[in-house]
């Protein structure tokens, strides 16, 4: 590529990115209102759909130029061709579809099958984008019921038709509790499948979801017939599906190798081949990267950075949809006064956990339950400030005496970036409040730590119980915030507050557009940072490095690696 | 008994031999004078320690790399002093064969008895596998192991002690050498089979014309075997000289000592049997002057201060002996 | 020998029950996989479902009374996490183990046996000493920080050899040298200690006294003298050396069952961690059988004790 061209796309992204930004804003779930489907073509005119997803293998961006008219912009071009190899600390143990939606799963089920819709996050912001659905809408009055229109003219690699026996199909496997999909949680709430006509599906709800278009994306498309005569388990061994990608072979904890899929929905991926190889060890995985071994790693440790950086490679650090926080239990005791978990709150400067431990990556958590980004966060509801002072005064007006405080901090070991590190950094500064006598760290060992987490063991939850609050890209605050309800069984810390929970079930039956369910969940958030139930710490960072000669390494703010569009120079 | 009638196959002229030791340096050998010929048997007659294989294995490379050798070894009329780690091993390969006190020991336990044989065949003679072991079948015949073949193909730990010290006895000769060197050959074995071995060294050093030199603390043994005795003492060769004439008319007390100590056979029980007082000296602590006058009954004031030289050839006579204060000659 | 193979069957049948009881209660004590399956979207219900379609709703005697039966009929079922049967996951996975540990040994002999004579017969030379202080280093740093070094200078400072996986013929090279590490340490000083013995025996002396060359004494006559006791220790070792091949593994991401059992502890695979330790179980006493009748080949007074 000249240098002249390198310019060129690099304006075009910083112009695209910078449209985006502002046209994307209160556009989401922004479906076609009719079936029809629109030819783009570059230049021409665009108005409802924002991007037009792969077509032809090219990206399509309905982006404002210039004139301020909306018109199909070139997002990039692929077929750089190339094998790109990705030393990954972990792969899931099978191809299946139908398990989880979280890295490093979704890597696999992304690549492999297509779901109705697929979530963008590429430019930051999530966009719906179509997939196995071109289109979809709610049903005139009725906003329980969504229709989704399915691709034309498609088929799996075996030669089924995609349509919409495929997707009932689907669902309906996904949705029967003998099936044990880890994904039946997401679609609890159909209560029926209709297949309208060969191209429609109509799926009723048992309340309105405005967020069952984003929900399916996670759930993949299979072909019906095939899947049905060969059982789940014969399937995952060799399964075809519609994604970009066709898995070429497959050695469970070893290698994936995925190839250009010849029966992808969407686009033709840019590199000829991937390879995903598993290498657990932290340092054998960054050795490998500076071996040339491999073009990409995931999961960089804080302390590799600054070796891989001078060794030229390229960094590429997302905070993770996922908040680093501490419930603390707030059924009896000190901590059963809400002064003295502001006070905590006060106590812990965050900023420090980033600079001092992270190496100066991730985010300070504002004081809610998912990152900036997702639907339902509200601006209005940021984080306690670090502020000493206030911290002492609190726990004074709360009458606790001083030195009186002997408390206990479970955390996991290496389950989440520099966990134990953290645990004992804010110990310590927990330790600087005057009440507070001693901050003992009780590190558990994975499974332990489940059972603690899931309130089955033997081990009760202690005072402060560390974790990560995952936000997959299709979820929003709602999902979360419906964990500090009333009653809720994993998180039970003896937390609850009725106001919360009417600001919450009020939220969860109105539609996502809509400002009166935004401020709903403003309010519930609010509510929850006053009694604050949870000590709020940081979006840890998830770090990737690739080599240099690799094209548009990207990272979505769902933690997912770009594998259509990455290639090598 | 054969008589020495053949070129000197060893001549060994003021030897010393030293060791460097953690406690320092130890006199191991003092000027040690001996010679052997062809078809001779020199015994070497002493008490454990008082160097007798020290004074021998000077000769065939085989004393520890500590070890610091003066004076003069000649082998068939060459010096073998000085010379280097490959002429030793090739005169040990062709020249010398050695017969180790414990029979069990000297052989190695992981290999049949035969390929250990056959093994000297076809190292230095380049023999084939097959033309190796036949040759060993051969040889355990000539040292009278009754059923050769099926012997070859045991291991040293199912042969009796006489059969084994047979084989060791086998593997010395394998290459006819012109010297037979045999260290306390028959100490390990019973006493009805020591006669037999003995008579085995007499008979093939008949055969082969060899020249033995046997080391041994047995006066019985000495007797029967020699045709010279060499009696050591500290470190030091106190008597030398024809078997007949030492043993009948020793001249150093030492020697008349050893010989009291000893059981004759048809002296009968009239005579009795007397003890040497005291223990011999270690290598370590050899007394000054001469070595023996500490135990010794016949010595003199001189004993303790000054060396007794050993007069060579002292009027002609090949019996020679080292002490100021001798036995009366018979 | 039959009574030997007899033994050694009877053996294997005991350490296999023993193990896989003793595995049995320990994994069932440490968590349920059901959670560890179920991952984070699921529902308790989902769980509870989970449970029972893996038997694990039934009493611990009634699973045990199971397990004993599939270990005769070598049926371990299907891996939780793969989906697949255990058994032939392990045994694909076998393969790439046995060929690591067992290039990894022959590395270990092939260097230490000259190591050590050389260390022996140099004992008091500065070259000598160095051999031993190298194989005291050698033996006090962990195959991990072997691995991790190796890989930095030949991988990432040379680019010479790859530093995963195994794909090239290369690939065994910087493996099987971390798993070695230790043993070649400890064989080296082993065999200068056993060779120093050996150097006062009889038949060494008789080998000089025949005029054979050192070398002929050394590597023929010594080297099977003590290749008696080194058998002896080279059986315990196998059971060390099976540990040291799952950290290598990790650090070299070795498609072996190391790398499999690892995860299958952390995922608390029922079936597979079963599987996996039939196999190692076998493996190893196996190994020690091989072992036992090297014994036979090398020392015939216990050969002939036998007979």
């Amino acid at each position: 590529m000249t240098r002249h061209m390198k310019m060129k796309n690099k304006f075009l992204g910083v112009f695209l990115s910078s449209c985006l930004a502002v046209s994307v804003v209160g556009a989401f779930n922004a479906a076609p209102s009719s079936a029809a489907t629109t030819v783009a073509t570059v230049g021409g005119k665009c108005t409802t759909l924002l991007v037009q997803d792969y077509v032809n293998g090219n990206a399509l961006v309905c982006a404002t130029n210039s004139n301020g008219t909306k018109v199909w912009t070139k997002y990039f071009t692929g077929g750089a061709g190339g094998t790109i190899t990705i030393g990954i600390g972990a792969l899931p143990a099978t191809l299946e579809a139908y398990a989880a939606s979280a890295p490093p799963r979704s890597y696999v089920v992304a690549a492999i099958y297509s779901g109705l819709t697929r979530v963008d996050l590429s430019t930051g912001t999530p966009i719906l984008m179509p997939n196995a659905a071109d289109s979809w809408a709610q049903e005139k009055g009725r906003p329980d019921v969504w229709v989704f229109n399915i691709i034309k003219g498609k088929e799996f690699p075996n030669g089924e038709p995609m349509n919409a026996d495929a997707v009932k199909a689907s669902l309906d496997y996904v949705m029967n509790p003998k099936n044990n999909a880890g994904l039946r949680a997401k679609v609890l709430d159909i209560t029926k499948i209709e297949v309208a006509s060969e191209y429609q599906v109509k799926i009723t709800t048992s309340a309105p979801r405005y967020l069952l278009p984003r929900t399916l994306s996670t759930i993949p498309i299979l072909p019906p017939k095939l899947f049905a005569e060969q059982g789940a388990v014969t399937f995952w061994k060799t399964p075809i599906g519609t994604g970009p990608f066709k898995a070429t072979s497959f050695t469970p904890g070893v290698q994936l190798t995925l190839e250009a899929n010849p029966y992808s929905l969407r686009v033709k991926p840019s590199a000829t081949k991937i390879i995903f190889k598993v290498i657990p060890e932290d340092s054998s995985r960054m050795a490998a990267l500076r071996s040339g071994g491999v073009d990409v790693v995931t999961k960089v440790p804080t302390d590799s950075i600054s070796i891989l950086k001078s060794a030229n490679f390229d960094i590429k650090s997302i905070v993770e949809p996922a908040t680093y926080i501490m419930s603390l239990m707030a059924k009896s005791g000190a901590l059963s006064d809400k002064r003295v978990r502001q006070a905590f709150n006060y106590a812990v400067d965050k900023q420090a956990l980033i600079d001092g431990i992270n190496g100066g990556l991730g985010q300070v958590a504002e004081a809610q339950l998912i990152p900036k980004g997702l639907t339902g966060f509200c601006n209005s509801v940021t984080a306690f400030p670090y502020d000493l002072a206030k911290a002492n005064d609190l726990m004074k007006a709360a009458g606790i005496p001083k030195k009186s405080l002997n408390l206990t901090f479970q955390s996991s070991t290496a389950y989440i970036t520099n966990d134990v590190l953290m645990a004992q950094a804010i110990s310590q500064m927990l330790e600087k409040l005057d009440a507070v006598n001693s901050v003992k760290v009780e590190v558990l060992e994975f499974s332990k730590y489940l059972d603690v987490y899931y309130l089955r063991g033997a081990i009760p939850r202690k005072d402060l119980f560390a974790w990560r609050m995952s936000s997959s890209p299709d979820l929003d605050a709602l999902v979360q915030m419906e964990r500090y309800t009333t009653g809720y069984p994993t998180s039970n810390i003896g937390y609850s507050n009725r106001n919360y929970d009417v600001a919450i079930n009020a939220a969860a039956a109105l539609d996502v557009k809509s400002t009166a369910r935004t401020s709903r969940l403003c309010k519930a958030a609010a509510i929850l940072k006053e009694d604050a139930p949870i000590l709020w710490g940081i979006h840890t960072p998830d770090i990737w490095a690739g080599n240099k000669a690799l094209e548009r390494l990207t990272v979505d703010a769902g933690g997912n690696i770009d594998l259509v569009s990455i290639g090598n120079k | 008994m054969s008589q020495s009638n053949g070129k000197p196959i060893v001549e060994v002229s003021n030897l010393d031999v030293f060791f460097n030791t953690t406690q320092g340096k130890l006199h191991a050998i003092r000027s040690a004078n001996w010679s052997v010929s062809q078809g001779e048997t020199l015994v070497i007659l002493g008490e454990s320690g008082a160097g007798k294989s020290v004074s021998v294995h000077a000769a065939t490379g085989l004393l520890p790399g500590t070890a610091e050798i003066t004076g003069s070894i000649k082998f068939e009329g060459e010096e073998i002093l000085g010379g280097s780690e490959e002429t030793l091993r090739q005169l040990r390969a062709e020249k010398i064969g050695v017969i180790f006190q414990d029979p069990l020991a000297s052989l190695d336990p992981c290999f049949k008895v035969g390929a250990q044989i056959a093994e000297i065949f076809t190292v230095h003679r380049g023999m084939s596998k097959s033309e190796a072991w036949a040759e060993a079948v051969k040889l355990l015949d000539s040292v009278q192991i009754p059923d050769p073949e099926r012997r070859a193909n045991q291991f040293s730990h199912q042969l009796s002690g006489g059969q084994r010290q047979r084989v060791v006895i086998a593997m010395a000769i394998a290459l006819s050498p012109t010297l037979l060197i045999a260290d306390e050959p028959t100490t390990a074995l019973d006493a009805s089979v020591q006669v037999a071995v003995l008579e085995l060294i007499k008979k093939l050093r008949n055969e082969r014309k060899m020249a033995v030199v046997l080391i041994t603390h047995n006066i019985g043994v000495a007797a029967s075997i020699a045709d010279r005795i060499a009696i050591m003492y500290g470190g030091r060769i106190v008597e030398i000289g024809d078997t007949k004439e030492v043993l009948q008319s020793p001249r150093h007390p030492y020697t008349q000592a050893l010989l009291a100590s000893m059981p004759k056979i048809g002296a009968g029980a009239s005579k009795r049997l007397v003890t040497i007082t005291g223990t011999p000296p270690s290598l370590a602590t050899i007394p000054g002057g001469c070595a023996f006058h500490p135990r010794c009954t016949r010595a003199i004031a001189k004993c303790s201060d000054v060396v007794p030289e050993i007069e060579l050839n002292k009027n002609g006579s090949l019996h020679s002996f080292a002490c100021h204060n001798p036995e009366e000659a018979n | 020998m039959i009574r030997i193979l007899g033994s050694r069957l009877l053996q294997l049948i005991l350490v296999v029950i023993g193990i896989g009881t003793l595995l049995f209660f320990l994994v069932r004590v440490s968590g349920d996989p059901a959670l560890a399956i179920a991952g984070s979207d699921a529902t308790a219900e989902n769980i509870a479902s989970i449970r029972q379609s893996l038997g694990l709703d039934r009493s611990i005697l009634e699973q045990y009374l199971s397990f004993l039966q599939n270990l005769c009929t070598l049926n371990f079922g299907e891996s939780y996490t793969y989906l697949l049967p255990a058994m032939p996951l392990i045994l694909a996975a076998l393969p790439n183990t046995l060929y690591l540990s067992f290039v990894a040994f022959l590395l270990a002999i092939v260097i230490a046996v000259p190591a050590g004579i050389y260390a022996a017969v140099k004992r008091n030379s500065f070259s000598g000493k160095a051999v031993m202080s190298i194989s005291m280093l050698g033996q006090s740093i962990p195959p991990f920080v072997i691995g991790i070094f190796l890989i930095l200078v030949f991988s990432v400072w040379l680019r010479w050899l790859p530093s995963f996986g195994n794909e090239a013929g290369l690939s065994i090279i910087m493996p099987s040298v971390a798993l070695s590490a230790v043993l070649m340490a400890r064989y080296t000083r082993l065999i200068r200690a056993y060779f120093l013995e050996e150097l006062n025996r009889g038949y060494v002396r008789t080998g000089k006294s025949l005029g054979f060359t050192n070398a002929r004494i050394w590597f023929k006559h010594i080297l099977r003298n003590i290749s008696v006791p080194m058998l002896s220790l080279i059986g315990i070792d196998l059971g060390k050396f099976v540990g040291g091949a799952v950290i290598v593994e990790a650090v070299f991401a070795w498609p072996g069952i190391g790398s499999l059992m690892i995860n299958a502890v952390k995922a608390r695979d029922y079936p597979l961690l079963e599987a996996g330790v039939f196999a190692i179980a076998v493996m190893v006493v196996l190994l020690n059988l091989i072992v036992d009748l090297l014994y036979l080949y090398i020392d015939p007074r216990i050969r002939a004790k036998v007979n």
